[in-house]
């Protein structure tokens, strides 16, 4: 039964003034995208083709300045530099704990404290902050409060670069599990082709802030 | 801790320092108190002598200290000629009203300066940014005793306020100190604000920029608990410092808003002293300014250790 797209987007188009102010370029040139429910799209393409401004469209950061998106559910963004997007005065616990806070959850620190366990970091280190951890750890921590809000689609913004080989096989291997135990719809957005095609049902090909191209992975 | 005792020890460097160079600049000045007795026929310059003597102004610079030192260490801070009465509890009276005022303007300030830094950094490059920031251009043109003065001519003219000193006559409750606290204050809070409200919004600003904020806002952490909770915390460090340094900067502007609204504290003494050449009431009103200016830094100290989890693991 094919599955109906969770994330469709039409004609999207966000342009940035130049310095000066007297030219625009844009970063997204009329993006069209569908994503299947609980599928794994890998999203390649140079450095500078549009990929992480679609990025922070799809979550909200950034308005366009054309087009249309329709999510259905919370989206969550992860970013590539995990230690630069934990708060380093913040406790871990408090970190993947402050979306529940925000959002009146109960019980958010005993809810944090399992999200640790469930990414593979021990509940005990809740109190350590983020320069205590390791690269990979801290990615394991951005990605527990990417999940606090139960998120349906997570984009996940070169969030394995600047991480070892082995780091990356271990949190690729999170994600792929994460996923399938959550449902969860991902774009993965890297410049990597072997690791989108390890990670991902399908890759979409990005250039010039267009998607020109979706392909399976090739196998192996 | 180390980190502790090594800042113990530099504040009494310092403190050092400053003794030694204020006897040293007193004895350049030339003559002392006794100097002016001199002058008058009625007192025999035997009497004089015997004063100078007993009070050891006869002996050279080192034993001069030397003395002063020794009598320091058993609380006995030398001797007022010009009020004819210890040294000590004079200037401490003088001080701790002095401390009162820096210490409460010190506070105001900041709890302006924060808010209004942040409002502002929350709106950078925006109208209000823009407006906050010439009108505290203008505010920072204007010397402080200007303003002291523009304030007591407000309160003279309005009669709003009391015009000058610490307490009514026959009242001494806190609502009357308060209420001849506020126009110093005001005074020297208008003159820190400007410096303070622009490294507040500076450091924030900054701090907006960084991607744990960025972070924040994608898991839909709202403005005023980001600005609060991340943002402020993250720009605490500069800022900390600084606060150090305006205690410093408030207890200087403090000992000339006094003397301008005739508040009793150091700074007035001060300009009695000197001009008297009350030579220990210089020294100790000088040593005092230099302990609160050594307090504030050491509490800013503190305060960054105790703030930044990075300089206590590292």
């Amino acid at each position: 039964m094919p599955h109906e797209p969770l994330v469709s987007v039409r004609g999207l188009v966000k342009r940035y003034a130049q310095r000066g102010g007297r030219h625009t370029v844009d970063a997204l040139a009329g993006v069209d995208l569908d994503i299947t429910d609980g599928s794994t799209l890998a999203l390649v393409g140079e450095s500078g083709c549009g990929k992480s401004t679609l990025a922070l469209c799809l979550a909200g950061l950034e308005q366009p300045d054309a087009g249309a998106i329709r999510v259905d559910g919370v989206v969550q963004l992860v970013f590539q530099d995990a230690a630069g997007s934990l708060n380093p005065w913040m406790r871990a616990v408090d970190i993947v704990a402050e979306p529940l806070v925000v959002h009146r959850r109960p019980n958010a620190r005993a809810r944090a404290l399992d999200l640790m366990e469930q990414v593979g970091l021990s509940s005990n280190r809740g109190d350590a902050r983020p320069h205590e951890f390791s690269g990979g750890q801290r990615q394991r921590l951005a990605l527990a409060r990417a999940l606090a809000m139960e998120p349906r689609f997570l984009i996940l913004d070169e969030a394995l670069s600047g991480l070892d080989l082995s780091v990356q096989g271990q949190i690729a291997n999170l994600l792929l599990e994460l996923q399938r135990s959550r449902g969860l719809t991902c774009l993965f957005i890297t410049h990597d082709p072997a690791l989108a095609a390890s990670v991902a049902d399908e890759i979409a090909v990005m250039r010039a802030g267009r998607i020109v191209g979706r392909e399976l992975p090739c196998p192996g | 801790m180390p980190w502790l005792i090594r800042r113990l020890a530099h504040a009494a460097l310092v403190l050092f320092g400053v003794s030694v160079l204020s006897f040293a600049f007193l004895e350049l000045a030339p003559g002392d108190y006794l100097s002016e007795m001199r002058l008058d026929p009625r007192i025999a310059p035997e009497t004089v002598a015997a004063l100078r003597a007993r009070h050891g102004l006869d002996q050279p610079l080192p034993v001069k200290y030397a003395r002063w030192v020794a009598s320091a260490a058993r609380g006995d801070l030398g001797f007022s000629f010009a009020y004819n009465t210890p040294a000590a509890p004079l200037v401490w009276t003088r001080a701790r009203n002095t401390l009162v005022l820096t210490m409460a303007a010190t506070l105001a300030a900041w709890l302006i300066a924060i808010p209004l830094g942040l409002w502002f950094a929350a709106r950078r490059g925006g109208w209000a940014d823009r407006a906050g920031a010439a009108g505290l251009a203008a505010l920072v043109s204007i010397p402080d005793l200007l303003l002291a003065l523009l304030l007591l001519m407000f309160a003279v003219r309005t009669r709003a306020l009391p015009a000058g000193g610490m307490f009514t006559p026959g009242e001494a409750g806190i609502l009357d100190l308060a209420a001849h606290m506020l126009l110093p204050v005001a005074a020297l809070v208008l003159g820190a604000l400007p410096v303070l409200v622009r490294h507040v919004r500076a450091a924030v600003a900054e701090t907006l920029q960084a991607p744990f904020i960025e972070a924040a806002r994608a898991h839909g952490i709202p403005t005023v608990r980001l600005l609060w909770r991340h943002a402020l915390p993250a720009a605490a460090n500069p800022l900390i410092s600084l606060f150090g340094f305006s205690v410093g900067t408030l207890l200087s502007a403090s000992l000339l808003v006094e003397v301008v609204m005739s508040w009793p504290g150091l700074g007035p003494l001060l300009v009695e002293a000197i001009l008297a050449r009350d030579l220990f009431v210089v020294i100790d009103g000088v040593l005092f300014s230099a302990v609160f200016l050594i307090a504030g830094n050491l509490l800013a100290d503190v305060l960054l250790y105790v703030a930044d989890p990075r300089i206590r693991t590292t």
